[in-house]
């Protein structure tokens, strides 16, 4: 591991300050959630609206679009200029908030910091839509910004929907250098993900989001988005990029359907399955194999449980491959069950609801139960490594080890269409399973096997779902 | 990171920055370097480490003497290196 500390080191970067996976969040339920409730009412009035909670926004596409991308200081000294996005007159904006944790942890400072920021867009006096966000934490108080992807959608309507997401991650693996091709696309199929799970796979185009405190590491990253891009026949977005003393890889991603998106939260009853396109945890070997490099005794207390460094190195290389490989032919699946924008959706033809299995984990499940006001009863948690998840929670080294990133999908599909959603997963080489049922309506509930308390050590997460022995 | 000794008997570890898995990971190699008795204080911006340098700490049989936020975010955790006299 001195090695990769020094490779890291030599770039200016701790390797230690990179999370894996998914970049630390501003926490959604404490602070980001509830600033967005006071702001929201405000901003409405002055032309501002602020997208209630989503995995993309979808909005009506036409013949083309344009992004601006801008950077703004946050707090009462804001640079937002309302004449410059008047001039752009976008249809909707995401924002990447990176804000200093000192200001992130509590709800009234880190509205401090963004509602300066918004008010001064509104003053623009264009009704201008915040359609997606996305709030990292930053150790460098001095790296407090805002980033704006500013949209404008041109032509003739053209019937069908664009949908827009943005995410962003340190590093998916510390062993390897911050340009490997793995990292690269695995933090954008990280991004593409919340596309992907409804159902959008077409025309898709990138505007990368690279920090790296290293102009030539940030220009290899660039050239590593190019080639994924290629690769998958993804258009690149030329847009500027972000000085950052950390490595931040990301992007706003962008993609066209005529499908209608697997929205129906309002229809999920009783009886109906929960599917998942394949088992998840992917961050545990990741951090186990880590630690185990940091620290002899983590090695030589995984050896003694049966798991050798060179099974723990290729339980890790199979996670790094599954997060860097883009979920989008399980897009397509997922997209043949999706009623075009003409017709009238069919439980028996159509998935009902999906979401990814990603930072959250287990959780997400949970999320699920609370959108379609119903309790999901989890009769077993499909893990790609049963026995290392359950090692890291029990030595305190992820507080939640059913984490993942670029995860797979869950779907909440009619007891009539199951089976064929799950022999589709089959045949573009997922490895899906039925781990659950809709129990009942109106009480928002998750009730999962009593075992699931080896993998969780986060008792706030825990308190939310219900075990069941 | 950085592990100083501040008196006889009482060490510092300070952890800011850094995120899950390393500051559980690091308290727990400072901590073989203490003899019985000593107490470290670990230096904490992360959070979720307010739960798991304690819960991992006293599994191995150290005694966490108490927890602090210290100012906004920041914590500081006492631990009192635990083991046969």
């Amino acid at each position: 591991m001195k090695e990769e500390i020094k490779r890291y080191d030599d770039l200016g970067i701790n390797l230690f300050e990179l999370p894996l996976g998914c970049s630390v969040k501003v926490d959604l339920d404490s602070v980001v959630y509830p600033t967005l409730d006071v702001l929201k009412p405000r901003l409405r009035n002055q032309g501002f609206e602020v997208s209630s909670r989503k995995d993309a926004e979808i909005i009506e596409a036409k013949e083309n679009f344009e992004v601006y991308r801008k950077f703004y200081k946050l707090g009462k000294n804001t640079d937002v200029n309302p004449e410059e996005i008047a001039k752009i007159s976008p249809t909707v904006c995401t924002v990447v908030i990176q804000a200093y944790q000192r200001y992130a942890s509590k709800s009234e400072t880190f509205k401090a910091l963004i509602e300066p920021v918004y008010k001064k867009i509104s003053e623009s006096g264009v009704k201008v839509k915040l359609g997606k966000g996305h709030s990292i934490i930053t150790t460098f108080q001095d790296e407090s910004t805002a980033i704006f992807d500013f949209i404008v959608t041109k032509g003739k309507n053209t019937n069908k929907f664009l949908a827009i997401n943005n995410d962003t991650i340190n590093i998916v693996d510390p062993t390897l250098s911050p340009e490997d091709p793995r990292q690269v696309s695995g933090a954008l199929s990280n991004a593409l993900n919340d596309l992907f799970v409804v159902g959008v796979h077409e025309e898709i185009q990138i505007a990368p989001l690279i920090g790296a405190p290293n102009e030539q590491v940030k220009e290899k990253i660039l050239k590593e988005v190019e080639k994924f891009s290629q690769r998958y026949n993804f258009k690149v977005i030329n847009v500027p990029q972000l000085f950052s003393k950390k490595i931040i890889l990301g992007a706003t991603v962008f993609g066209i359907t005529d499908k209608q998106p697997p929205l129906r939260e309002d229809l999920v009853r009783p009886r109906m399955n929960i599917v998942v396109s394949r088992p998840f945890g992917e961050l545990a070997p990741i951090t186990a194999f880590v630690s185990s490099l940091l620290d002899n005794a983590v090695a030589h207390d995984l050896e003694e449980e049966g798991i050798t460094l060179s099974d723990l190195k290729k339980a890790k290389d199979e996670a790094v491959n599954l997060i860097s490989s883009p979920n989008i032919e399980v897009a397509k699946v997922v997209s043949e069950y999706l009623p075009s924008i003409e017709h009238k959706f069919n439980e028996d033809e159509h998935i009902l609801l999906t979401t990814d299995v990603t930072g959250p984990g287990l959780y997400v499940f949970y999320e699920l139960a609370v959108r379609a006001r119903v309790t999901i009863e989890l009769t077993c948690i499909p893990l790609l490594f049963p026995k290392i998840s359950e090692f890291v929670t029990r030595e305190f080294l992820m507080p939640n080890s059913t984490a993942g990133t670029n995860g797979a999908f869950a779907i909440i599909v009619s007891e009539k269409l199951v089976e064929n959603v799950v022999n589709d997963l089959k045949l573009v080489g997922c490895k899906p399973e039925v781990v659950g049922k809709v129990s009942e309506v109106g009480k928002p509930k998750l009730i999962v096997p009593f075992e699931v308390a080896k993998y969780i050590a986060d008792p706030k997460l825990l308190s939310l779902l219900t075990l069941k022995r | 990171m950085k592990l100083s000794k501040v008196e006889e008997g009482k060490y510092v570890l300070d952890v800011r920055g850094l995120v899950c898995p390393y500051p559980v990971l690091l308290t727990k190699k400072a901590l073989e370097v203490l003899k019985v008795g000593e107490t470290l204080d670990v230096f904490t911006d992360n959070p979720p480490s307010c739960e798991t340098i304690p819960e991992s700490v006293r599994r191995i049989g150290h005694k966490v003497v108490r927890i602090d936020e210290i100012e906004q975010a920041v914590w500081k955790i006492e631990i009192k290196k635990g083991g046969a006299p």
